[in-house]
């Protein structure tokens, strides 16, 4: 088995919809996993999306039909870092140790050889970029983290999965802070969007037609990872240059790209 | 062969069908639920496959698939982190008085006037009428050994594994909407949890006898939807299995004929007789599980969960297997030992207790053994 671990840079916001009415003021909340409340993309609209409802022989073979199982497999495209608005530098990209850690765990699992390091950082303290840095603080939304040290070598790492080199908004931006401030700002911390329906005659709201969405913000990053039986059906993931997955399409929802290619 | 240990790492949530229909045709289910662990047979088919993928075979090879499909492959436990998790006895009853949670031991007694109990079958006491307490379906390996021990402590609280329901859709690319009568969801089972904060991941074991120098292939696919897992062979047996502990070896050679012993399932069991093993009537003859052709025991009592249903598709013959029942896995059963050397049971230690030889193969009915008493 051949086995790759690919990213999804998003472009815009990213509404992967749960499908489900939801009993909080959000109307459509994103999908988010259950063990860990971290947003997702499932692998089953990461696939759907790459298929594109092509049903010929060479489709089937790599994506299976009702009579033979796909030759291409895909997990869960699970948030790597996720834009948070900072008062220096306009936003941070944060990770946290249990993101890093999962996708150490998994890649060895997959056999890769990639190694992210697993810095650990507890508490309101992180590590931090230059561009983010005010007072030896980083202040996030609400929330200030006392800076404990450069998170350089491991933006470096991240930069190099991703773009392989090291690509300077993400060398500056990078924040690792704990476990539980990432949590806190993926329940928090996404785009709520308010939108309304108008009556085309009198421009004036629909009784009823207001709903708030929810959606994954632009430059947030996802890691996926790929097995198949030949590594050539992993051309699959490039074959457009970015892709729409998720609800809200013809609002400009969902474009992302591919990166990385370990 | 030696046996070693076989750890299953999930790389994406599990999908465990329980096995209720669910297709696109009118009229069947469209919600597909995920069972709280795989059965036995869902993790040997696994396995066996795994081993046949890395000696890449042939396979149409109707003899081979013969031997693959005899392979002993004893499981799943389920491990939080490195302890092994068992489902929760069901002869313990945990329920709230006064704002706390209590523990309650269910244990044979003789009613005043007899019961209409068949074969002096004896019903189990419940001291008081109370609700089961749920977030305890779990428990962990030492209130396990304790509770076969006859001590009766609260456990840790532990509910199954995080359910993760998705619903699905199928796009018409043509449209950029979802298909007429195409939306269905699925209910997952994720191998990971975060409790107060803390990161807790999960992994499933199985135990084998593999043959020498045989490795398994390391990725392939569990369950349905082919969600993708990697597996790991954990050469030491006794570091990442659950041996019979000490205290419980000590307290079987202490017992004496007339007590009682009590058997937990580990994983669900497949009886001749339904809920009852029927090893029970055949002392002393050949092909039984471990060690109880030693014995002799007499059923006293049980407290068995519902019936549970096994099915699946046979590949070999190209059609459905026949819808069998199960007996659930924390079911206890009370013997009293009527000849024997007790501690000869420990010999089916999780090891299975299933009558029939391919369903003992299979993983059905791993056995947990501790000392039981009566409630007069």
């Amino acid at each position: 088995m051949q086995t790759k671990a690919f990213f999804l840079q998003a472009l815009t916001p990213v509404h992967p919809g749960t499908g489900q009415v939801s009993g909080s003021v959000i109307d459509l909340p994103v999908a988010r996993e259950a063990a860990t409340g971290f947003p997702l993309i499932p692998a089953s609209s990461l696939k759907g999306v790459l298929r594109d409802g092509r049903a010929d022989e060479a489709a089937n073979k790599v994506f299976g039909s009702l009579e033979q199982m796909g030759e291409l497999t895909l997990t869960d495209a699970r948030l790597l870092l996720l834009p948070v608005r900072s008062y220096a530098g306009t936003f941070a990209l944060i990770t946290c140790p249990l993101v890093l850690q999962r996708w150490q765990r998994d890649a060895e699992a997959l056999g890769l050889s990639s190694k992210l390091s697993q810095p650990s950082i507890t508490g309101e303290e992180a590590l931090a970029g230059s561009a983010i840095q005010y007072n030896n603080q980083v202040i996030l939304e609400d929330i200030d983290l006392k800076v404990k040290g450069s998170s350089e070598a491991l933006a470096k790492a991240i930069s190099g999965l991703l773009f392989g080199k090291e690509e300077p908004d993400l060398m500056e931006r990078l924040a690792l802070v704990s476990n539980d401030v990432f949590s806190y700002f993926c329940q928090t911390g996404l785009e709520v969007i308010a939108r309304v329906r108008l009556e085309s005659a009198s421009k004036t709201v629909a009784s009823g037609a207001l709903w708030y969405e929810e959606a994954i913000p632009a430059e947030a990053v996802f890691s996926s990872f790929a097995l198949a039986k030949d590594a050539a059906h992993f051309a699959e993931l490039h074959r457009r240059p970015y892709l729409q997955i998720g609800g809200e399409a013809s609002v400009g929802r969902g474009l992302l790209r591919v990166l990385g290619g370990v | 062969m030696p046996e070693r240990v076989l750890e299953i790492q999930a790389l994406t949530p599990q999908f465990w069908r329980d096995g209720r229909p669910f297709s696109a045709a009118d009229g069947t289910e469209t919600a597909a639920q995920s069972l709280p662990l795989p059965l036995p047979i869902t993790v040997a088919g696994f396995v066996r496959t795994q081993i046949g993928l890395a000696q890449k075979v042939n396979w149409g090879n109707y003899q081979f698939l013969r031997s693959l499909h005899g392979l002993p492959i004893y499981g799943p436990l389920l491990a939080r982190r490195e302890e092994i998790v068992l489902p929760a006895p069901r002869d313990a009853l945990v329920y709230q008085k006064e704002g706390h949670n209590k523990i309650m031991r269910l244990q044979p007694f003789r009613p005043v006037g007899g019961c209409n109990l068949p074969n002096g079958l004896m019903p189990l006491r419940v001291s008081e009428d109370v609700k089961p307490q749920p977030g305890y379906s779990l428990w962990r390996q030492t209130d396990m050994e304790q509770w076969l021990l006859g001590e009766t402590t609260l456990p840790e609280p532990m509910a199954g594994l995080p359910s993760e329901q998705r619903i699905h859709v199928a796009m018409d690319p043509s449209k950029g909407k979802a298909r007429e009568g195409q939306l269905f969801s699925a209910s997952y089972r994720a191998l990971e949890q975060v409790q107060d904060g803390q990161y807790i991941p999960y992994t499933l074991r199985a135990r084998a006898a593999l043959p020498e120098g045989h490795q398994p292939q390391l990725l392939g696919f569990l369950g349905g939807e082919s969600r993708p897992v990697a597996l790991r062979v954990r050469e030491e047996l006794s570091r990442y299995w659950w041996d019979c502990p000490k205290s419980i070896q000590e307290a079987f050679a202490g017992l004496a004929k007339g007590q009682l012993i009590r058997m937990v399932l580990a994983t669900p069991a497949l009886f001749e007789d339904g809920w009852k093993p029927g090893w029970l009537k055949k002392p002393g003859e050949q092909h039984l599980p471990r060690g109880l052709a030693k014995v002799r025991l007499r059923l006293v009592a049980a407290a068995v969960g519902r019936r549970e249903p096994v099915s699946g598709w046979s590949l070999r013959n190209n059609r459905p297997k026949p819808v069998r029942w199960m007996v659930p896995a924390g079911s206890v059963y009370f013997f009293e030992l009527l000849e024997g050397d007790p501690s000869a049971v420990l010999e089916s230690w999780l090891r299975p207790v299933s009558d029939s030889e391919q369903d003992r193969k299979d993983g059905f009915g791993l056995a947990l053994w501790g000392v039981g008493s009566y409630a007069d």
